[in-house]
C-alpha cells in the first residue's frame, strides 16, 4: 500500500470531510475563475452577494432537506411546494395580523407546514394512494386554498414590522445550525432515524420486524412540511412577498431543489445527509450566483436555467453510472497491476 | 378496535384543523360567486339614482395576467361595486402565464355560459375568434398596434382596446427624469421590462413610455426601434447616439433568477435609476436597499403602481439614504380604466356594439386614459381614499359609470367615452371624490 493510501486510510473522516469541502468550493472556483475572466467581477463581491448566498442557502437547504425527508424511502411527494405555499400565506399572514415579526411569521408557518404535510401523509398511509399521485392531487387542493384566501395576495412582507431579521445574517446563521442540529439529531441519533433507514432498506423487513412504518411516514411528512415552509419564509423574504400559483406550478419549486437534494446525497456517502444537503445546496448555490453575475454581459436568466439544468443532468448521468466508471477504473488498475508483474516476472527471468 | 378509534380520532381532528385553517384565511372576501347573488337580488338597494335597475344578468369572464394590487382592486371594484349595481356576475381567472391559458380559461367561461371577456392578457386574433364562434363579446386592455389583425379582421363582436395614453406616460416619465436625472445621464438607467417580451400589453405599453421619456429627455437616437427593444427577451443595453448606459432587463419577478440578476447588475455600479414597467417596487426593494446599504449610492427607483397599502407602505419606508424606497410611481386610475372596459362591454351586451364600440371609420374603438404620476408622501396623502377598496370609494363612482352606459345615454359614441376619459387627471379627479 502505498503512504498516500495508507494516510487516506488512517485520516479517513479527514478525508470525507475534505471531499464534502471540495465540491462546493470546486463549483466556487469553476465560477470565479469564469466570472473574474468573462465578466470583470468576483462570484462574491461584496456583502450583498454573501447575504443573498445566506438567505438562500438557507431556503435550498430546508427545501432540498424537506424533499429529502420522503424521497430515500421511496416516496415521491409532489405537495411540497404546495404545502409551502399554504403554510406561508395563511401561517405567515397570521402571524403578521397578531404582530408576531419576523420569528412569528417562522413559527406560524412551521406549525401550518406540520398540519398541511401530516394531512397529506394522514391521506397517503390510509387511502394507500402513491405518493406522486397523491401529492398532485393534494397539490391542486393547497394551491387553491393558497389562492383563495387574502384576497389572492398571498404573503406580502414588504415594511412591515419586525421582519427585517429574517434578512439578519447572524439569525439565518443560527435558524441553520439549529435545523442542522434538530435535523442530525432525528436523522441520525433518534428511534424516527433508526426507523426511517431500516424502512428504507426494506420496507416489509421492518415492518415484520415491528417497526410502525405508517407512523413513520406520518412523522416524515410532517417534518418534511415544515422544513419547506421554512424555506418559504426565507425565500419570501427576499423576494418580499409570495404570490399564490395554480395549476400545479408549485412543482416548480419541487424540481428546483431536486438538483441541491440529489448532489447532497451524493455528497451524503462521505458524511450524512444533513451535512451532504448543506454542501449539495452551497455547490448549487455557488453555481446560481455565478450564472446570474452573466447577466452583466448580457446573458439572459432562460439561458442561465438552461445551464444550469444541463449541468443537473450531467451529474444525474455521472450518478447513475458511477458504479460503471468505477469499474473502468478498477479493471484499468487491475490490467496495469497484471503488466506491472508479468513484466517484473520476465525481468527476473531474464537475469 | 382502539386503533380504530384513535384513526378516527386523528382523521377528524387533521380534517378540523384543515378546515378551521381555511376559514381563517378566507375571511369576509366576497368571492365572485356570492357577487352574482348579491348582483341578483339586491341591484336596487345598491343604486343610489333614480335610474331602473337593470333586469338581465351579465355573466363577464376576466383574464389576468398578473397578481398584484391593481388585480386586486379590479376585483374589489367589479364584485363590490359593478356587480350589484348593474346586476353583472364576474369570473375571475387565476394568473394566465400564456396564450394557451387565455384560451382554455376563454374556453372555460364559454362553458360556464359567459357573455362577454375582458381581457387583461393577450390581445390577439385567436382569443377574438374563439369568443366570435361562440357568441361572447370580446374586450381587451391593449393598443391597436400590438394586434393588426384585430383591426383588419371581421370580428363583429369585438369592441376594442382600452389603455394608457403611451405619449403621456413617457412625458411622466421624462418631466421626471428632468428633475432628478443629470444632464448628460452618466448616472446609467437600468429599465425592467417585464414581461413585455410576452407581450403583456401593460409592460409593452410602460417599457415604450419609459425609453420615449428617455429619448425625449437626451434626445436620443436609438439603433434599433423602440419595438425591436421592447420586445427583447435578453438582457440588452440600448445602443444610441450619445452612448448612454440604457439596459433593459426582462422577466418576471417571480422566476427565480430575476432577482439575482437585478441585484448583479445594480452591484456594478453602473445603475442610479432603475425604472420599472411592472409593479416591482415592492419585490426589487430588498435588493435595491442591500446594494445602497453595501455601496453607500443612491439609487432612485420610478415604477408602475396600483393606489393600495404597498403603495403607501413604499412611500412611508425610508432606504439607508433617507429617501422612501420609490421616488415615483405612475399610477393608473384603476376603477377608470376598469369602468371603461366595463362600459364598453355592456354597451356591447345591450346590443349598441356598432354604434358605441364603433369609430367614425367603424373600426374598433380604442380608449385611451392618463396616468397619475406620485413623487412624495405628500402627493400620495392628497390621494387618500381613492380607489380604497377597503373603504368602497372610487374614482369612477356610478355617475361616472353611467356617463358612458348606452342604457343612460342612448346616443354615446367612442368619441364621447374617449372625452370622458381623456378628462381625467389629479384636479378633475379631487374635484369627483370631494363631491363624493
Amino acid at each position: 500500500m502505498s503512504k498516500w493510501q495508507d494516510f487516506k486510510k488512517k485520516h479517513i473522516l479527514l478525508m470525507h470531510a475534505a471531499f464534502t469541502i471540495a465540491v462546493p468550493m470546486a463549483v466556487w472556483l469553476v465560477m470565479e475563475v469564469l466570472n473574474s475572466l468573462i465578466c470583470g467581477v468576483h462570484t462574491m463581491n461584496s456583502m450583498v452577494d454573501w447575504t443573498t448566498l445566506m438567505r438562500n442557502l438557507v431556503s435550498s437547504f430546508c427545501f432540498a432537506l424537506g424533499l429529502n425527508c420522503n424521497l430515500p424511502v421511496g416516496r415521491m411527494d409532489t405537495s411540497t411546494g404546495s404545502q409551502m405555499y399554504l403554510a406561508c400565506i395563511i401561517g405567515g399572514n397570521v402571524a403578521l395580523s397578531l404582530n408576531l415579526g419576523g420569528v412569528g411569521v417562522l413559527m406560524f408557518s412551521m406549525l401550518l407546514g406540520m398540519v398541511a404535510g401530516g394531512f397529506t401523509g394522514f391521506l397517503f398511509i390510509n387511502l394507500r394512494i402513491l405518493p406522486m399521485v397523491l401529492g398532485l392531487g393534494i397539490s391542486l387542493v393547497y394551491e387553491c386554498i393558497s389562492f383563495s384566501v387574502y384576497d389572492q395576495q398571498g404573503l406580502s412582507l414588504f415594511g412591515k414590522q419586525g421582519v427585517g431579521i429574517l434578512s439578519n445574517k447572524l439569525f439565518i446563521v443560527l435558524v441553520t445550525l439549529l435545523i442542522m442540529a434538530v435535523m442530525t439529531y432525528l436523522f441520525q441519533y433518534s428511534s424516527f432515524g433508526y426507523n426511517r433507514r431500516a424502512i428504507q432498506g426494506n420496507q416489509k423487513l421492518a415492518n415484520d420486524a415491528g417497526i410502525n412504518i405508517y407512523r413513520n411516514a406520518l412523522l416524515c411528512y410532517m417534518t418534511a412540511g415544515a422544513l419547506v415552509a421554512i424555506a418559504g419564509v426565507f425565500d419570501t423574504a427576499y423576494k418580499s412577498n409570495l404570490v399564490p400559483v395554480l395549476g400545479m406550478n408549485s412543482n416548480s419549486t419541487v424540481f428546483a431543489n431536486m438538483f441541491p437534494m440529489a448532489v447532497g446525497v451524493w455528497l451524503a456517502k462521505k458524511s450524512n445527509p444533513v451535512i451532504g444537503i448543506l454542501a449539495g445546496s452551497l455547490s448549487v448555490q455557488f453555481l446560481v450566483l455565478g450564472l446570474a453575475k452573466f447577466t452583466n454581459v448580457g446573458m439572459s436568466d432562460y439561458l442561465q436555467t438552461c445551464i444550469k439544468y444541463s449541468v443537473w443532468l450531467v451529474f444525474m448521468i455521472y450518478r447513475m453510472n458511477e458504479d460503471k466508471f468505477q469499474f473502468m477504473k478498477d479493471k484499468r488498475s487491475r490490467v496495469a497491476l497484471a503488466k506491472a508483474t508479468r513484466a517484473k516476472r520476465m525481468a527476473a527471468a531474464a537475469a | 378496535m382502539r386503533k380504530n378509534v384513535l384513526k378516527r380520532a386523528a382523521a377528524v381532528v387533521l380534517t378540523g384543523a384543515m378546515l378551521l385553517v381555511s376559514l381563517a384565511g378566507c375571511g369576509g372576501t366576497p368571492s365572485s360567486a356570492s357577487a352574482s347573488t348579491v348582483g341578483s337580488s339586491s341591484a336596487t338597494s345598491a343604486t343610489d339614482s333614480g335610474a331602473p335597475a337593470p333586469t338581465k344578468q351579465f355573466v363577464i369572464g376576466v383574464a389576468e395576467a398578473q397578481a398584484n394590487d391593481e388585480v386586486t382592486t379590479r376585483r374589489a371594484y367589479f364584485e363590490n361595486f359593478i356587480a350589484p349595481t348593474y346586476n353583472v356576475k364576474f369570473i375571475f381567472s387565476e394568473v394566465l402565464k400564456d396564450d394557451a391559458a387565455v384560451k382554455t380559461f376563454i374556453e372555460n367561461c364559454i362553458d360556464s355560459g359567459v357573455d362577454a371577456i375582458i381581457d387583461f392578457k393577450s390581445n390577439s386574433a385567436q382569443m377574438a375568434r374563439l369568443c366570435e364562434e361562440n357568441d361572447v363579446v370580446y374586450t381587451v386592455q391593449g393598443i391597436p398596434d400590438m394586434a393588426p389583425e384585430l383591426m383588419e379582421g371581421d370580428f363583429p363582436l369585438f369592441t376594442g382596446w382600452s389603455g394608457a395614453d403611451n405619449a403621456q406616460v413617457g412625458n411622466l416619465f421624462r418631466d421626471w427624469l428632468e428633475a432628478n436625472a443629470s444632464e448628460d445621464g452618466s448616472e446609467g438607467f437600468l429599465v425592467s421590462t417585464s414581461l413585455a417580451a410576452q407581450g403583456n400589453v401593460q409592460h409593452v405599453e410602460v417599457s415604450r413610455a419609459i425609453l420615449e421619456g428617455l429619448q425625449e429627455k437626451y434626445e436620443l437616437t436609438y439603433e434599433k426601434t423602440i419595438d425591436e427593444l421592447v420586445a427583447s427577451s435578453e438582457t440588452t443595453n440600448v445602443a444610441n447616439d450619445k452612448n448612454i448606459l440604457i439596459t433593459l432587463y426582462p422577466g418576471s419577478p417571480n422566476k427565480e433568477t430575476w432577482l439575482p440578476g437585478i441585484s448583479s447588475l445594480l452591484q456594478s455600479g453602473k445603475y442610479a435609476m432603475f425604472l420599472s414597467s411592472g409593479q416591482t417596487y415592492n419585490q426589487s426593494a430588498t435588493a435595491v436597499n442591500e446594494v445602497e446599504q453595501a455601496f453607500g449610492i443612491d439609487i432612485k427607483v420610478a415604477s408602475i403602481a396600483a393606489f393600495s397599502t404597498t403603495l403607501t407602505t413604499a412611500f412611508n419606508t425610508q432606504d439607508p439614504n433617507g429617501n422612501p424606497s420609490v421616488d415615483m410611481v405612475t399610477v393608473k386610475p384603476s376603477s377608470a380604466l376598469n369602468a371603461c372596459l366595463f362600459a364598453t362591454t355592456y354597451n356591447a351586451l345591450n346590443g349598441a356594439i356598432d354604434t358605441a364600440c364603433r369609430d367614425a371609420d367603424g373600426n374598433a374603438a380604442n380608449y385611451r386614459f392618463q396616468m397619475i404620476s406620485i413623487t412624495s408622501p405628500e402627493e400620495l396623502a392628497m390621494t387618500e381614499g381613492w380607489d380604497d377598496r377597503d373603504t368602497g370609494t372610487w374614482i369612477a363612482g356610478k355617475e361616472f359609470v353611467d356617463s358612458m352606459l348606452v342604457t343612460n345615454n342612448p346616443d354615446i359614441t367612442p368619441e364621447d367615452i374617449n372625452k370622458i376619459m381623456a378628462s381625467l387627471n389629479v384636479e378633475s379627479i379631487s374635484a369627483m371624490m370631494e363631491k363624493a
